[in-house]
């Protein structure tokens, strides 16, 4: 029995908790995508071709929204068995390291589910792209457009907020997505109020709050992308370490 | 195999439910683990099974701090507990994604153990009876041939007919190199299957004994009303009195039946004179 990390045991807590838990997933990103197809069928009956092309890129820019939030719902859930005390001692007694499990919720909420966003979003381009010149004799959004939103943004926003969310998942023991939500809120409430009592003692023009990457990284969009990767990253691993911790001192009670 | 050392814990805001808690158990037996209900049996498990940490002391399994979780301790270990929530799934299905888990799991005795438990492994499991589950997650933690097994008061919620199949299933177990702890506050359900009795009475282990030691310390036997006998306990019936005596003539030591409850009973309301008894033995 290997005692550091296992791939082969990864693969298994994986592949458990994606069988015990692909009804809901399925459920969820099947009926979103339904319905953001619906909605914009029904908006492209009552719409000339151009603002068809608009309704699409909207449709787009409302799915990348849900599927952050439905990836925070997603990962508050994902060690949904700790929550009750009859399934938490399966949870719990499974044979595999807290990094396993832990790396398995991460790679499922994470990378998996920003994977099959991905392919789900671009299947509904496609099927939009096919209705309207099919039926409207329109243009729609354009598959490049799709992965600059996700690539320089909404991905990297997702990472960070993902982490927080795991952590939401290994330390409340139920509504984990409403409390690690306000927590969150809770967060920059209490850091608005501070910048804003900072600046009345300093006075406004003496001060800025604002992380600017460096001037001659500006005009580089990949360079600018590397510089939110730099300081995403290390917060990502900070609430992961305090996700671990967590998750290894749970205990039923 | 399970070593529990100057155990103490408390529920937050509570008197301490343990304290300095101390118990061995080896392997090639069958404990029952008795106590009233709320004395901490479950309490007890949950902390061998790591699944809560102690103030004080430590809780070993096969030499490994319970509390750390590690694969090869878990991997060698099984829990049923009382209460317990299976995922929406056919067993079939549960046992195929859970089996790899567990090195020496026989899906020839997890096949046989639900055949003659009666239970559907094709049927979605929230949909079976709780009973039915109960028997599910039996057969299938008794074929993961773990070397820990224990049993949260197993069978609550099993019917007559499944009670009597269970002791005939665990007393067909070769447990030579295995651990199997049964909890239960329902004493006369488990009597036969039993190597050794461990009582908790108020955070206490205070009773530990196998039950050739019991044969050897006490008899019980059926005092007439009019015969002024001593005895250690007693629980009157028509006619006379059944009773916990010291066994001190070779035929009281003859005597092969223990009567789990009487003794239970006893050794809740009468600890010190039991304790006393059994002094001999421990020194």
């Amino acid at each position: 029995m290997t005692p550091g990390f296992s791939f082969e045991r990864f693969k298994q807590v994986s592949y458990r908790s994606l069988v015990i838990n692909k009804k809901r997933y399925a459920l969820g990103i099947g009926g979103t995508l339904i319905g953001l197809y619906a909605f914009w069928l029904l908006m492209g009956v009552f719409s000339s071709q151009q603002t068809l092309r608009e309704n699409s890129t909207a449709i787009l820019a409302f799915g990348t929204v849900i599927y952050q939030i439905g990836g925070y719902v997603l990962t508050a859930s994902i060690f949904s068995e700790l929550q009750s005390p009859g399934s938490a001692s399966q949870f719990l007694t499974l044979p595999a390291t807290t990094s396993e499990k832990l790396f398995s919720g991460w790679v499922i909420s994470y990378v998996l589910y920003t994977i099959v966003a991905f392919l789900g979003l671009s299947l509904l381009l496609l099927v939009m792209t096919l209705t309207a010149n099919l039926f409207f004799s329109a243009e729609v959004q354009s598959i490049s457009e799709l992965t600059k939103i996700y690539l320089n943004n909404v991905v990297l926003v997702y990472l960070v907020f993902n982490s927080v969310f795991l952590l939401g998942a290994t330390y409340f023991k139920g509504n984990n997505f409403l409390k690690t939500a306000f927590s969150i809120l809770l967060f920059f409430a209490v850091a608005g109020f501070l910048v804003i009592f900072i600046t009345f003692l300093v006075g406004p023009d003496n001060i800025t709050f604002i992380i600017r990457p460096p001037m001659f990284l500006q005009n580089s969009e990949y360079a600018q992308l590397l510089f939110q990767i730099i300081y995403t990253l290390p917060l990502t691993a900070l609430f992961l370490v305090f996700s671990y911790y967590r998750l290894k001192n749970r205990q039923v009670a | 195999m399970i070593s529990i050392k100057n155990l103490s814990f408390a529920f937050k805001s509570n008197k301490p439910l343990f304290s300095d808690l101390s118990l061995d158990m080896e392997t090639g037996k069958i404990y029952g683990l008795f106590g009233l209900n709320g004395a901490g049996k479950t309490t007890l498990l949950n902390h061998i099974s790591g699944m809560l940490f102690p103030a004080d002391g430590e809780c070993r399994v096969n030499g490994t701090l319970s509390r750390e979780r590690t694969p090869a301790m878990l991997s060698d270990f099984f829990l049923i507990p009382e209460q317990f929530t299976l995922p929406t799934m056919s067993g079939t299905r549960y046992a195929e994604i859970h089996a790899p888990f567990y090195l020496r799991f026989d899906f020839s005795q997890f096949e046989s153990v639900i055949d003659e438990f009666q239970v559907d492994p094709a049927s979605a499991l929230p949909e079976l009876s709780y009973g039915q589950q109960k028997k599910f997650l039996i057969a299938f933690a008794l074929a993961t041939n773990t070397r820990v097994l224990l049993m949260d008061e197993p069978t609550n919620g099993l019917d007559i007919p499944s009670k009597s199949q269970f002791r005939r299933i665990v007393a067909s177990l070769d447990y030579t190199d295995r651990c199997i702890v049964i909890s239960t506050h329902q004493v006369r359900d488990l009597g036969s299957m039993i190597d050794q009795i461990s009582v908790i009475k108020n955070g206490e282990i205070v009773f530990n004994h196998g039950l050739d030691d019991i044969r050897r310390m006490l008899t019980f036997k059926k005092i007439p009303s009019e015969d002024d006998q001593p005895y250690i306990y007693g629980e009157e019936i028509l006619g006379g009195i059944h009773a916990v005596c010291k066994a001190e003539t070779d035929d009281d030591r003859l005597s092969k039946e223990i009567d789990l409850e009487l003794l239970f009973n006893a050794i809740i309301s009468r600890t010190d004179l039991i304790q006393q008894e059994f002094n001999t033995i421990s020194v």
